[in-house]
C-alpha cells in the first residue's frame, strides 16, 4: 500500500523529532555498551597495544578471591541496607496515608532530604563522626563508659553496618516517596466497603494495599537492584584512604563498583574492568528477570 | 635598485634572520601547558623566572587539577584517551609509574631531539629504572624521590627520658629491636601518647613500590626480612604501642599535630607537608633518624612526562629538563616545597649543609641525600603498585586480625600471585622473555 505524500511528510517529521534521543543513545550509549564487551576480551591499559585474549579477563576475574569478596558484601550491604529501605519507606508510607498524620507534606518533605545531599559530603561527615581516636560517636560512647568502638578498623566487622546505615539513611525517603504516591492512588472506595464488609486493618493491608501496589512494588525493587548492586560513593569515601586500597581491614568495605573503579583506574586494567562490568550487569539482569517473574506469576493466581 | 627587488630582498633577509633564529633553542615560541596538583604550582611560581630568563619564547601555564595524585591521574587518562584536550606535560606519580609504563602515549625522551639517556648516570638508579618502560624507552623523567626516614617528636622522647638529638638516637636505634625497647619507654596510651601512628608503616616501607618481585618477575616476598617486618610490627601492635591511625584522614593530621604520636615513617616530602599545612605550629619539636637495618628506604617522587599528543613536545622538554635536571632549579624548589631531587649534582650545594630550624637544627637535607645514596636491594616493576595493594589488604588483616607470620606471607604471595598474574604474562613478553 503506498502511502500517501501527507503521510510521508508525518512520518518523517515524527521520526525527526525522536531522532536526537537516538543519536545521542547511539553515540554515548550504544556504543560504549557495545565496545565494552569487545574490550572485556582484551588486555588493555587505555591507550597502546589491545591484545586479544579471549575469556582470560573473566577466568582471572573468577579465579580472583577479591571478586568474590565484593560481590559477598555487595550482596550482603544490599540486603540489609533494603531490608531496612523497602519495608521501612513503606511503612512509613503506610504510616502517613493514614488520617493520623496531619502534615504529610512536611513529613514527606523531611523523609527526602537526605536524598539531596551530596553523598560525597556526607559520607566525608560520617567517616568524621566515626573516627576512632576522635569520632564524636566513639566520645559519646566513652562518656556512657562503653569501650570505643573500631568503626573501619579493627576486625572490620563494622564497616559493612556504617555503609548500610549510610546508605539507608538516604534511601528510605525516595521509596517511601514513591510509595506514598503509590497509595495515594489506590481508591478510597475500596478501603470503606473492606471496612463495611469487617475487614481489619491487618486484612485490608495485606488483601488490597501490598496486591494492588505490587506493580510499585516491583519497581522500587528493580531500581534496587540496579543501584544497590553499584553502590560506589559511600564504600568509597568512607574505606578508600589508607594505604592505597579500598575497603578497609580485609576489604570488608570493597564492593563491585569500587573494585571496577580499581581494577579500571588504580591498576589500568580496562579489559578487566570491562569483565567486570559485563558481570555486574549480567547480575542485575538475572536478578531483575528473576523478581519480574516472580511478581507477575503471583499476580496471576489471583 | 627597483622598488620590487628591494622589498624581495629585505623579505629574504628577515626570512634567512628569523630561519637562523629559529635554530637557537633561547628562541623557541610555544605556549605550553602542565597538568599537575598542589605543591607543584608552588615549585613551578619559584622557577618560572629562571626558566623564562633561559628562554623567553616558552610560556608555561599550570592547572593544579583537584583530587591530588589520582584526581590528575583519572583526568589525565581520560584526556589521552579522547586523544585531545591533554596538556603538554603531566605531572606523574610514583604509585601509578607503573601503569603509565604499560599505558604508553608518552613520548621516548631517549630519541632526538630530546636525548635524555646522557642524563642517565646523575640520577639516582631506581628512580630511573622506574622511568623506564619495559621495551626499554624513557617514557619519564625524574623529578623528586621520597627517601624515607622515622620522623619523630623530640618534645616527646625528652619527656620520657630518651636522648633525643638525632645522632645520638640513630646509634640508640641500630636494630628494630632497639626502636621496640626504646618506645616502650615513650609509649603511653593512658595519657594517649602512641611510639607509632601505625605498626602498619614498618613493612609498608620495605615495600613501597619496590621489591616485590626479581629481575624477571618472580614473586620475591617470601623472605627472611619480610619475616622479619612482620614480627616487629606484630610485637608493636601487640604491646599497644600503636596508634592503629588510618594515613591521610583527619585523625591521622590531628594526632601528628597534637603530639599524640612519636614517631611516624614517611618520606622526606613530609617534612613540607607539616611545615605547611598539617602541623605548622610545632616548629623545633621534629627530628629524623634514618631506618635501622634497611636505610635505603624510599616512598613517593614523581615524573614528569611528554605527551605524544604535545603540539610542543622541544618547548615542553626544555620546560621538564630545566625543572629535573638543573641543579639551581632544582634546589630553588627544594627550598621552596621540599621536593628532593632525583638529580644527584643538585646534592652537591652547600644548602644541603644547613640546618633546618623545624627540626631543631638537624641537617636534615644531607641525611636524605645520604639515605637516597646507600645501597641496598631495590628492584622495581611496572606491577608493583598493584603488587602493593595485594600485600597492604594481608598486612592489614595480620595486624587487625593478629594473624600469624606464615600464613601471611603465603596469603600474600597468593593474593599478588591473583592479581598480577595476567598483567606478568605481558610484560614479560614487552621484556622480550
Amino acid at each position: 500500500m503506498k502511502m500517501a505524500r501527507q503521510q510521508i511528510g508525518k512520518v518523517v517529521t515524527a521520526y525527526t523529532y525522536i531522532a536526537p534521543f537516538f543519536l545521542l543513545f547511539l553515540l554515548f550509549g550504544l556504543f560504549p555498551i557495545v565496545y565494552s564487551l569487545f574490550l572485556s576480551f582484551t588486555w588493555w591499559k587505555g591507550m597502546g597495544r589491545q591484545i586479544f585474549v579471549a575469556f582470560d579477563n573473566y577466568k582471572a576475574l573468577f579465579h580472583d578471591r577479591t571478586f568474590y569478596k565484593a560481590l559477598y558484601n555487595t550482596a550482603y550491604i544490599w540486603v540489609f541496607a533494603h531490608l531496612l529501605i523497602l519495608p521501612g519507606g513503606f511503612l512509613v508510607a503506610y504510616l502517613l496515608n493514614t488520617e493520623y498524620v496531619k502534615r504529610k507534606n512536611l513529613f514527606q518533605a523531611l523523609f527526602f532530604t537526605p536524598m539531596v545531599t551530596s553523598t560525597i559530603a556526607v559520607s566525608l561527615v560520617f567517616s568524621t563522626l566515626f573516627g576512632e581516636q576522635f569520632g564524636v560517636l566513639n566520645w559519646f560512647l566513652e562518656g556512657l563508659g562503653i569501650q570505643p568502638i573500631s568503626w573501619f578498623h579493627g576486625n572490620g566487622g563494622w564497616i559493612k553496618p556504617v555503609i548500610i546505615l549510610l546508605f539507608a539513611w538516604r534511601w528510605i525517603g525516595w521509596n517511601m516517596v514513591i510509595y506514598f504516591a503509590g497509595m495515594q492512588g489506590i481508591d478510597r472506595e475500596l478501603y470503606e466497603c473492606a471496612a463495611v464488609e469487617g475487614a481489619n486493618k491487618a486484612q485490608i493491608l495485606g488483601r488490597i494495599t501490598i496486591p494492588l501496589m505490587k506493580p510499585v512494588i516491583l519497581y522500587t525493587l528493580v531500581l534496587s537492584f540496579i543501584g544497590g548492586m553499584q553502590i560506589f560513593d559511600e564504600p568509597f569515601i568512607l574505606t578508600g584512604a589508607s594505604y592505597g586500597y579500598i575497603g578497609g581491614t580485609n576489604q570488608a568495605g570493597l564492593t563491585l563498583a569500587t573494585q571496577l573503579y580499581e581494577i579500571g583506574f588504580r591498576t589500568g586494567n580496562m579489559g578487566t574492568a570491562s569483565a567486570l562490568a559485563y558481570t555486574i550487569m549480567a547480575i542485575i539482569a538475572v536478578l531483575s528477570i528473576f523478581s519480574i517473574r516472580l511478581f507477575a506469576g503471583r499476580g496471576e493466581r489471583v | 635598485m627597483r622598488k620590487a627587488t628591494l622589498s624581495l630582498l629585505i623579505a629574504a633577509v628577515l626570512i634567512a634572520v628569523t630561519g637562523a633564529g629559529a635554530a637557537f633553542a633561547a628562541d623557541i615560541q610555544a605556549k605550553i601547558t602542565v597538568w599537575a596538583w598542589p605543591s607543584a604550582d608552588k615549585a613551578f611560581d619559584s622557577i618560572i623566572a629562571g626558566f623564562n630568563a633561559k628562554y623567553p619564547g616558552i610560556q608555561v601555564t599550570w592547572e593544579m587539577k583537584p583530587g591530588q595524585a589520582a584526581g590528575t591521574r583519572d583526568a589525565l587518562l581520560a584526556a589521552m584517551a579522547a586523544g585531545a584536550g591533554g596538556p603538554d606535560v603531566a605531572l606523574l606519580e610514583i604509585n601509578d609509574i607503573g601503569m603509565y609504563a604499560l599505558h604508553g602515549g608518552f613520548v621516548d625522551l631517549r630519541q632526538p631531539p630530546y636525548n635524555a639517556q646522557k642524563y642517565k648516570a646523575d640520577f639516582v638508579g631506581y628512580k630511573w629504572d622506574l622511568a623506564t618502560a619495559p621495551d626499554g624507552s624513557l617514557f619519564a623523567f625524574p623529578w623528586d624521590i621520597g627517601p624515607a626516614g622515622i620522623f619523630y617528636r623530640r618534645d616527646l622522647l625528652d619527656k620520657a627520658g630518651v636522648p633525643s638529638d638525632p645522632d645520638r638516637l640513630a646509634k640508640l636505634i641500630r636494630t628494630w629491636d632497639d626502636f621496640v625497647a626504646v618506645g616502650k619507654k615513650v609509649n603511653d596510651p593512658k595519657n594517649k601518647v602512641w611510639w607509632i601512628d601505625t605498626a602498619q608503616g614498618i613493612p609498608y616501607i620495605y615495600y613501597a613500590h619496590k621489591n616485590f618481585f626479581d629481575k624477571d618477575m618472580n614473586i620475591a616476598i617470601d623472605s627472611p626480612t619480610t619475616r622479619r617486618v612482620l614480627t616487629i610490627a606484630k610485637q608493636l601492635r601487640n604491646a599497644g604501642m600503636d596508634a592503629k591511625a588510618s594515613l591521610w584522614t583527619d585523625e591521622w593530621y590531628t594526632m601528628l599535630n597534637t603530639g599524640r604520636v612519636a614517631t611516624s615513617i614517611v618520606g622526606c616530602w613530609f617534612g613540607g607537608f607539616l611545615k605547611s599545612w598539617i602541623a605548622k605550629d610545632t616548629g623545633g619539636k621534629w627530628g629524623v633518624i634514618p631506618i635501622p637495618e634497611q636505610p635505603l628506604q624510599n616512598w613517593g617522587g614523581s615524573f614528569l612526562g611528554i605527551l605524544q599528543t604535545s603540539q610542543n613536545p622541544e618547548a615542553a622538554w626544555k620546560f621538564v629538563e630545566y625543572v629535573c635536571a638543573d641543579a639551581e632549579a632544582e634546589n630553588t624548589i627544594m627550598k621552596t616545597v621540599d621536593y628532593f631531587p632525583a638529580y644527584k649534582p643538585a646534592w652537591k650545594d652547600p644548602m644541603y649543609d644547613q640546618p633546618d630550624p623545624f627540626f631543631g637544627g638537624e641537617k636534615t637535607r644531607r641525611l636524605w641525600a645520604n639515605i637516597a645514596s646507600s645501597q641496598g636491594p631495590f628492584v622495581v616493576s611496572p606491577l608493583d603498585a598493584q603488587a602493593e595493594q595485594a600485600f597492604n589488604v594481608e598486612l592489614g588483616k595480620f595486624l587487625d586480625q593478629n594473624l600469624a607470620v606464615e600464613p601471611t606471607i603465603k596469603a600474600m604471595v597468593q593474593a599478588i600471585d591473583e592479581k598480577t598474574a595476567a598483567d606478568r604474562k605481558i610484560v614479560l613478553q614487552m621484556m622480550g622473555r
